[in-house]
């Protein structure tokens, strides 16, 4: 598939200010065939697109550790969901050895093609599988609803860690967009 | 809803949750408020304490505004929240106090963009000090209560209720005289308008003398702290050991919140500090409490004895910038309801014979719409107040004066909107997104009609003295100020208990030299190590990084958790009132990161 342009700036950005071995990056693809968006008393619509988390540690040290989501690509009915461009970390979550995840607050943009909303989510948990050994994650279950003013929407996300192809081309891009994210230091200072 | 459709409604649910106006969803309609009530901190010497030999009594004005047998040891708060689909509790409960003679109703504005960005995992508690509770509401609520049926005589009974007529002595017939007012027009001298009471009576307006509130002289930060805690300790209960309880302030809000971070709650000899209780301190436009020098001890017992002494000295603040505190604040909710119900139409308030006595007679010298009165009297360009103001827009419409600072006593430097000498000409307000609102160049600053937006230079460096500096922005909406007026915890604070909070304030960030932490035991400054967040406003208080070394290098908090965002162009008002504020994306930033902090202990 290909990476969008964000995705890949995220991912350079994250690179570029963690030391080395401070985190893991850990691109996912969703499952078209078993993610959706499903409303109340309808039928569901295909979900599909990718997810970049930065992983604080693997394998596990003894307590929890930070899992990041960094980068957000996700497609359904014709419209995109990302990450909120207007909040410095919009996805940051929590990781148990057990593999349960928990992002207290993910701050999403929604677009339609022709307008672009932030909706933020209040605790959206999941699951992790791992590798051998909890050396890697291999993919990822959530489902969380979320209330519109028509209804509630049940929303179920399945995503697993792509084949090697798609890293490389992720490598590419970082080589590229690194330098453009260092254009953009944040607001806030000490 | 069809399959098709779900993405859009979910684009519907953040154009809900985003404050944006659709048909089916009107702005903020996600966001409720309520006024809580909660019983506070028991000091003894309070009305309702139950404590024999001790306990001081209602007087009968106190007890027409809250009941013969009142309980005084109440803390209250305006709570700003979005309930969960799940129901669950929020994650973040932000506790924030008011500034100098403020009320909970200026944090409204940032309170709603905060819960609007957590969808519902934030809830923002605006405490309410302990004496707003002696404020007599009765003409603003009746005056609300009419205005909703389209009743401008019931509000002119409102008015009449704070400000009879006057006719004084002479010659000439009512209202012709010199000094007459006839504030509903009538040709009559009437009575003072007089509604019910808390005793079951009628009575007019109940403005509290300072005998009626000697109790206060035992209202000091000790006080105020031990009500703070049980909001705090009752926030933990909510969030749970996970979820973050901030705690904050706005102005001189941020010297007591830095007060109850310092604060060793433990009378005796052990150490129960208040940091250890909260996950934050969120600063805005206030360094927190600075250096002091207090009294002995027995110096400061006295102090207190005098307070609380039948005719001693003024055991809270009776003006302000020359006007009566308390009737300006019972004004300003009337004030705020005019310009919501009547926008562009004359004045009610320039009726009254408040306005038309000093120091309000030269402030509201010219005829004036209705949003025009509180434009002059809470922007940052043409209040006398104006280094606490905010930037709501301007009236450029008539000639301006540029006053300089102290014409009259607590003056700063403001523009003085005057009249084209028509009676019939009102001046009218641009609010703050008004396109035309007027520049600097190419107008110029000491000539009319002046400047609503300038600049003020390149921003100084870190060390640099604090100095205001780029460009002046206009931002926060003078109509949702107009509302806060009248609402629950409204704007300004009647009855600010400045006897004893300023003797306790004169230690600064240390009471320990007063040695009796039963009084006042602000004792842990040095060791708060809890994250900081500082927000300031390039053109309020606190423009530049220095206005926070002083704090930043009296505590314990690691240099990595001390931080510090600077809003461009924003008055010391703005920071909470900015309709679009741009200190919600940090503020919202740093919350998130501090609760992935605690998440990773555990969840």
């Amino acid at each position: 598939m290909r990476l969008p342009l964000r995705r890949l700036a995220l991912v350079a950005a994250l690179l570029s200010a963690a030391p080395a071995g401070a985190s893991t990056l850990v691109g996912m693809v969703a499952d078209p065939s078993q993610s959706s968006l499903t409303p109340s008393g309808g039928s569901p619509a295909s979900l599909s697109g990718s997810l970049d988390f930065a992983v604080g540690s693997l394998p596990f040290g003894p307590g929890n550790t930070t899992f990041d989501l960094v980068g957000l690509a996700l497609a359904a009915s014709g419209g995109t969901i990302g990450l909120d461009p207007d909040v410095a970390s919009p996805g940051l979550g929590v990781l148990k050895p057990t593999g349960e995840l928990l992002i207290p607050t993910l701050f999403l943009t929604l677009s339609n093609g022709v307008t672009s909303v932030p909706l933020a989510l209040p605790d959206v948990t999941g699951t992790v599988s791992f590798g051998p050994g909890g050396a890697s994650i291999t993919g990822l279950e959530t489902s969380f609803g979320v209330l519109t003013p028509t209804g509630p929407v049940d929303v179920h996300l399945v995503a697993s860690v792509p084949e090697p192809a798609t890293a490389l081309l992720t490598a590419l891009g970082l080589v590229a967009l690194a330098r453009r994210a260092r254009r953009h230091p944040s607001e806030v200072s000490r | 809803m069809t399959t098709r459709h779900a993405l859009a409604g979910l684009i519907l649910a953040g154009v809900a949750a985003s404050g944006a106006t659709i048909a089916s969803c009107p702005s903020g309609s996600l966001v409720q408020q309520q006024y809580v009530v909660r019983a506070g901190y028991v000091e003894p010497h309070t009305p309702g304490s139950g404590v024999g030999g001790v306990e001081m009594p209602a007087t009968l004005a106190v007890q027409k505004i809250v009941g013969a047998a009142p309980n005084l040891n109440r803390v209250s708060y305006v709570r700003t929240y979005q309930p969960k689909p799940s129901g669950a509790p929020p994650r973040v409960i932000l506790i924030l106090i008011p500034g100098f003679i403020s009320g909970a109703g200026p944090f409204t504005p940032l309170a709603k963009q905060l819960v609007t960005a957590f969808n519902g995992n934030l809830e923002v508690w605006a405490v309410d000090r302990r004496p707003n509770q002696l404020e007599d509401l009765r003409g603003t609520n009746y005056a609300a209560a009419h205005f909703a049926v389209g009743d401008t005589n019931g509000v002119l009974d409102a008015l009449q209720f704070l400000f009879p007529d006057v006719d004084p002595p002479g010659p000439e017939p009512f209202p012709t005289g010199p000094g007459d007012v006839d504030v509903d027009g009538d040709g009559v001298v009437d009575p003072p308008f007089a509604l019910p009471d808390a005793l079951g009576g009628s009575s007019p307006f109940v403005k509290l003398a300072q005998n009626d509130v000697r109790f206060a002289a035992y209202w000091g930060v000790d006080t105020y702290v031990r009500d703070w805690k049980i909001l705090v300790d009752e926030a933990r209960s909510i969030v749970g050991p996970q979820g973050l309880v901030l705690f904050g302030g706005h102005s001189m809000g941020t010297g007591w919140a830095t007060a109850f971070a310092a604060y060793d709650f433990d009378p005796s000899s052990g150490v129960d500090p208040g940091y250890a209780k909260i996950d934050g301190l969120l600063l805005l436009e206030g360094g927190g409490l600075g250096t002091g020098t207090g009294p002995t001890l027995a110096s400061y017992q006295q102090s207190i004895a005098d307070l609380a002494a039948t005719d001693g000295p003024d055991v809270f603040l009776s003006s302000f910038s020359g006007a009566d505190l308390a009737l300006l604040g019972a004004s300003s909710g009337i004030a705020g309801l005019d310009g919501v119900n009547r926008p562009g139409q004359h004045a009610l308030l320039q009726r009254t014979s408040f306005a038309q006595t000093f120091p309000l007679n030269v402030l509201f010298g010219a005829p004036a719409a209705s949003e025009t009165i509180v434009g002059l009297f809470l922007d940052d360009d043409m209040s006398p107040a104006s280094m606490l103001a905010g930037s709501f827009g301007f009236s450029d419409d008539g000639p301006n004066t540029l006053i300089p600072a102290g014409a009259f006593p607590g003056a700063s430097e403001f523009y003085l909107a005057g009249d084209d000498g028509n009676p019939q000409t009102l001046r009218q307000w641009k609010n703050y997104s008004d396109p035309t609102l007027p520049s600097c160049p190419p107008n110029v600053a000491n000539v009319s009609p002046g400047c609503a937006l300038m600049n003020h230079g390149p921003r100084p460096l870190p060390t640099d003295p604090p100095a205001h500096w780029g460009d002046e922005k206009e931002v926060s909406d003078i109509y949702e100020a107009m509302r806060i007026l009248s609402a629950p915890g409204n704007f300004l604070e009647w009855y600010f208990v400045s006897g004893r909070v300023f003797l306790d304030f004169s230690y600064g960030r240390d009471s320990s030299s007063l040695g009796d932490e039963s009084l006042l035991a602000i004792t842990q400054t040095a060791n708060v190590n809890v994250p900081i967040l500082a927000i300031g406003g390039s053109n309020g208080l606190t423009p530049t990084e220095a206005s926070y070394a002083s704090l930043f290098g009296a505590v314990a908090t690691p240099p990595a958790d001390e931080e510090i965002f600077l809003a461009e162009g924003y008055a010391h008002l703005d920071v909470v009132t900015a309709a679009h504020n741009v200190a919600v994306p940090p503020i919202v930033d740093w919350m998130n990161r501090l609760l992935q902090r605690k998440l990773l202990a555990g969840f």
